[in-house]
């Protein structure tokens, strides 16, 4: 709060007004209001007809928003290492399909290990009880 | 360095759709052609959300190769790109310790780098300029969390829903992180001017 006092003391080159609640407000409104989400209450807009700095808060969050929305049409350039990666595929192995298909051999061998194991018990427990 | 970036025309859009398919099928020469026109995108995403050049190429690489590995599982319910900035965030994500030891390093080199834009016409677009050289380095300042959040918000267009599942918190700590990170930008480029 200081910071923006004494900021706006030394642009204005004189003593200013200090915040109000309803500026405060206004700074917690300001986002939504810019950025679409949200009308800024009418009590809220009439202080901000009247309030400077309300204002020059409101333009510097558009500025900010409009900033950010310039940077998603920029592009870094990616380093040169990056196109390691272009033959990086064939070291780091196959894709996702090979285990796939080696987890599915896996599961099916597991499978028929357990039933051969569950005949051969089920035969034994039969032999052992069969009358002589 | 930094360059525009036009939408793709749908010619590359169909050309990228025969990579994609080729690629889920485990070509890795189509993946290749597919890592050559996005990678630009990818490590321009992972620089913003790192703030670390280094860091940056090594997320790009990891996210590069979790996308070779999980190809086969795309079902192309989303655009190949959006696939893989997903990807990216969470590359990123996971590193975010890594980032957090480097923050410093690199902040001056990202800014000090030369921009062709500049040398080729400073007087049309140096305005322009030196607000995003500002919002970089006020970018930079912010925590690792409000740093992704306005990233991923505002300059990806991404919902508070996307971005809380992504960054794995809750969609009311999102929107609030993004008001503290607005609160902080605007305040950083009040000091900057």
């Amino acid at each position: 709060m200081t910071s923006v006092l004494s900021s706006l003391r030394s642009s204005a080159g004189g003593l200013v007004r200090p915040p109000t609640t309803w500026c405060l407000l206004v700074g917690l409104f300001v986002y939504s209001a810019e950025s679409g989400g949200r009308l800024l209450p009418q009590p809220l807009r009439s202080h901000l007809d009247g309030c400077l700095r309300c204002q020059a808060e409101m333009a510097r969050e558009r500025q900010l928003i409009r900033g950010l929305a310039a940077m998603a049409g920029e592009v870094e350039v990616a380093p040169t290492s990056l196109g390691l990666i272009e033959y990086g595929a064939s070291q780091i192995g196959d894709n996702a399909a090979l285990p796939r298909k080696r987890w599915v051999l896996g599961a099916t061998l597991a499978s028929v290990s357990a039933g051969t194991v569950g005949v051969v018990v089920l035969v034994g427990r039969r032999l052992r009880t069969a009358p002589i | 360095m930094t360059s525009g970036n036009p939408r793709p025309s749908p010619k590359v859009e169909l050309v990228s759709d025969e990579l994609v398919e080729r690629a889920r099928q485990g070509d890795a020469v189509a993946f290749s052609e597919l890592v050559a026109i996005h990678q630009h995108e990818v490590y321009t995403l992972a620089l913003r959300l790192v703030g670390n050049s280094a860091l940056a190429a090594d997320v790009s690489q990891e996210a590069l190769i979790r996308a070779w590995r999980a190809m086969a599982r795309f079902r192309g319910d989303a655009a190949f790109g959006t696939w893989l900035h997903r990807i990216t965030v969470n590359a990123a994500w996971t590193q975010r310790s890594k980032a957090k030891r480097h923050l410093y390093v690199d902040l001056g080199a990202i800014e000090d780098r030369p921009d062709p834009v500049l040398l080729n016409d400073p007087a049309s677009v140096g305005e322009r300029l030196e607000m995003r050289g500002r919002l970089s380095g006020a970018i930079a300042q912010l925590s690792e969390t409000q740093r992704a959040v306005v990233v991923l918000r505002d300059v990806y267009g991404w919902s508070h829903a996307e971005i809380s599942d992504a960054l794995s918190i809750s969609v009311t700590a999102a929107k609030v992180r993004l008001h503290r990170a607005h609160h902080r930008l605007r305040d950083l480029l009040r000091e900057s001017q």
